[in-house]
């Protein structure tokens, strides 16, 4: 236990060193700044937009408490996805380890995130796509954390405190709904088996009522401008359908948009220009190609073998209903929403180096992957800082994503 | 009734009381223009109309507005010098300053919604106008055609577009009627004012727009407004504060 706690610890340590690591140097993209303009177009009028004004509003909430704070600066702006993206490493490793009993697919699920790319980037802007990941991840450690063995329910309190974690998830960004279906759907089933039916009302409550009351709490300066709650309605059935029909921003690339390809295809990626002062500011967020694409045979090792351990299959269709949603979706969807997936994702591939790990040849093979895994994050990190034009062999992923008609590397 | 049960029970009141709180709040916050103003004002452009409706105290309003045209193209969702990058600190981040710069007859109805006047905007076409519109757009995402008005919105704020005023809804509310020139090149004041009466409507405040900054306005429908004037005050209801 003490040593899970210290790798946990250091993991964590590790990824809060990635995420900071000049961080408050590093230029503003134009989402950053939007979102500022868009924090203070809610609190002050309840307005959405000028960014993403079809999403949730808590990031809107978050950032302007933290401007109020700290000031308009760099570090105020990305103060909530630096600290909810790097205590999302702990949470995640708490809830490996809770789903498989395994200290060390915790510790190595944790370890695997903290490495990925696409999370260190938007650990480091202010949009909240992290910031959906840590609440619906805090939302199922809690929710597995209230039951003991066999899936008996132990603490009950814990079970609106995850409603909560999921309420403010949704109130991030949608994809905080699926997490948030299964471990309701789980809930009830656990109830129904056991015929526990007051069981049955806490889990109704808590991850019908509890969620919604949260989510519509964050609309409270939206209502200040005098809508009541059937207004509200129509808001959200207005904002569903012109998400669904969302077809990206004209500065958006269009590449790297089909997720059924994330786990297929190398080095999927999205891409963030911002030319400033003279110069251009380029993030890129791409995934690490020796995890992702190791994710698709480990849910395959996880399903032919764990078949008869009911906590693995957990993760595994927390996996699968969150990621098949994305994948066989019509519209186009951008690498930052693998966020919503990745974390279980990794939980998989890290129970399938659990494996490989036991004595002998294997664990030297599995150590050696934990290494060049880490090489190759350290090869793609300048894209997560603003870096990426700086460094020659990163041109082709800067240029493949790049939306802009010139060439960036040649400053033209 | 065991400790569970309890518990769901306590949760659920919670849940509902929060959202009753939600509704409660947005509805208090609608407020009518203050009782001490003239209840019918008249405009000679689109920012003197602007800052009449905005200085009347009004918040949260439904605004019908009849107008031959649609006052509604938003401005860009961000000045350029907003975006620049690389600019720390940010400089006064509220950006309903920089659109009002931006104010014109294409817009105005669109700030008001964005300053907070107006929660929901009624346009009132002529019908000729209505009917053009609706061919225009047939198919266009997020247009909901109902029989005798259309549904539409800005990030979920409704726009309803019709070729009458729509009948008020059951509870009250604050409403706010705005007349432009434009409109009485397609009606005679007595026309106008009978719809008016005819649809229910009890307006808490009346601006007339001879909509001077508009070029495609004409004399005579400026005229016509103007003799429309003295007729307007009986078009006041109440809701004022």
């Amino acid at each position: 236990m003490k040593r899970f706690a210290l790798m946990l610890a250091l993991v964590t340590l590790l990824g809060l060193v990635l995420r900071l690591y000049g961080v408050a140097d590093q230029p503003l993209l134009s989402d950053d700044v939007l979102m500022a303009y868009s924090a203070g177009n809610y609190m002050e009028r309840g307005v959405f937009g000028p960014s993403m004004p079809n999403h949730p509003n808590l990031r809107n909430i978050l950032v302007h408490w933290s401007m109020g704070a700290f000031g308009s600066g760099a570090m105020s702006l990305r103060f909530w996805s630096l600290l909810l993206g790097t205590l999302g490493l702990p949470v995640l490793g708490l809830l490996v380890r809770r789903l498989t009993a395994s200290e060390t697919a915790g510790v190595l699920a944790a370890l695997l995130l903290a490495l990925d790319p696409v999370h260190i980037t938007f650990s480091r802007h202010a949009i909240q796509e992290v910031q959906t990941t840590f609440w619906f991840l805090l939302g199922c450690l809690l929710f597995a954390s209230a039951y003991g063995s066999g899936w008996r329910m132990k603490r009950a309190w814990l079970v609106p405190l995850a409603g909560v974690a999921f309420g403010l998830g949704l109130a991030c960004k949608a994809h905080a709904a699926f997490p948030l279906a299964v471990c309701a759907c789980l809930g009830l089933w656990y109830a129904a088996r056991d015929r526990q039916w007051d069981e049955l009302a806490v889990v109704i409550a808590s991850f019908v009522l509890v969620p919604l009351a949260v989510f519509v709490l964050t609309y409270l300066p939206w209502f200040g401008r005098g809508y009541s709650m059937p207004e509200w309605v129509f808001m959200q059935r207005a904002l569903a359908s012109y998400t669904v029909a969302h077809q990206g921003n004209p500065m958006d690339s269009m590449t790297d948009i089909r997720p059924w390809l994330w786990f297929i295809k190398p080095l999927m990626g999205y891409g963030s220009f911002t030319t400033a002062g003279g110069g251009v500011s380029v993030n890129v967020a791409v995934g690490n190609p020796l995890v992702w694409l190791a994710v698709l045979p480990s849910a395959w090792v996880v399903f032919r073998r764990c078949l008869g351990q009911a906590d693995s299959r957990v993760l595994l269709v927390l996996f699968a209903v969150c990621y098949l949603p994305l994948a066989l979706s019509p519209r186009p969807i951008w690498v930052l929403s693998s966020l919503a997936v990745t974390p279980f994702a990794f939980g998989l591939v890290a129970i399938a180096l659990m494996r490989l790990m036991r004595p002998g040849a294997g664990a030297r093979l599995a150590l050696a992957y934990i290494a060049l895994v880490m090489l190759t994050t350290l090869l793609l990190y300048p894209l997560c800082t603003g870096n990426a034009t700086k460094y020659a062999y990163l041109g082709p992923i800067v240029e493949r994503l790049n939306p802009h008609e010139h060439d960036l590397l040649r400053g033209q | 009734m065991t400790r569970r049960s309890l518990m769901a029970l306590g949760i659920a009141a919670l849940c509902v009381l929060a959202l009753w709180y939600a509704d409660a709040s947005g509805r208090s916050a609608r407020r009518g223009p203050d009782a001490s103003e003239p209840r019918v004002l008249t405009a000679n452009t689109s920012r003197e109309l602007y800052a009449l409706l905005s200085a009347s105290g009004a918040h949260g309003a439904r605004l019908v507005y009849l107008s031959a045209y649609l006052h509604f193209v938003p401005e860009d969702a961000a000045p350029e010098s907003a975006v620049a990058g690389s600019f720390v600190p940010i400089p006064g981040h509220s950006l309903l300053r920089a659109y009002e710069r931006g104010l014109d007859h294409t817009n105005f109805l669109w700030l008001l919604m964005q300053a907070g006047v107006a929660r929901r905007v009624e346009h009132v076409l002529p019908p000729g106008k209505y009917a053009s519109r609706m061919k225009d757009a047939e198919g266009v995402s997020g247009l909901w055609v109902r029989d005798g008005y259309a549904l539409t919105h800005e990030y979920g704020s409704a726009r309803v577009l019709s070729p009458a005023p729509m009948p008020p809804p059951g509870s009250a509310d604050v409403v706010l009627l705005g007349i432009d020139a434009s409109y009485m090149a397609h009606a005679g004041a007595e026309d106008v004012l009978g719809m008016i009466a005819s649809s229910g409507m009890s307006p808490a405040l009346v601006v007339l727009n001879m909509a001077v900054d508009n070029p495609d306005v004409t004399e005579s429908g400026r005229e016509a407004l103007r003799a429309l004037a003295p007729e307007a005050e009986a078009l006041v209801g109440g809701s004022a504060r």
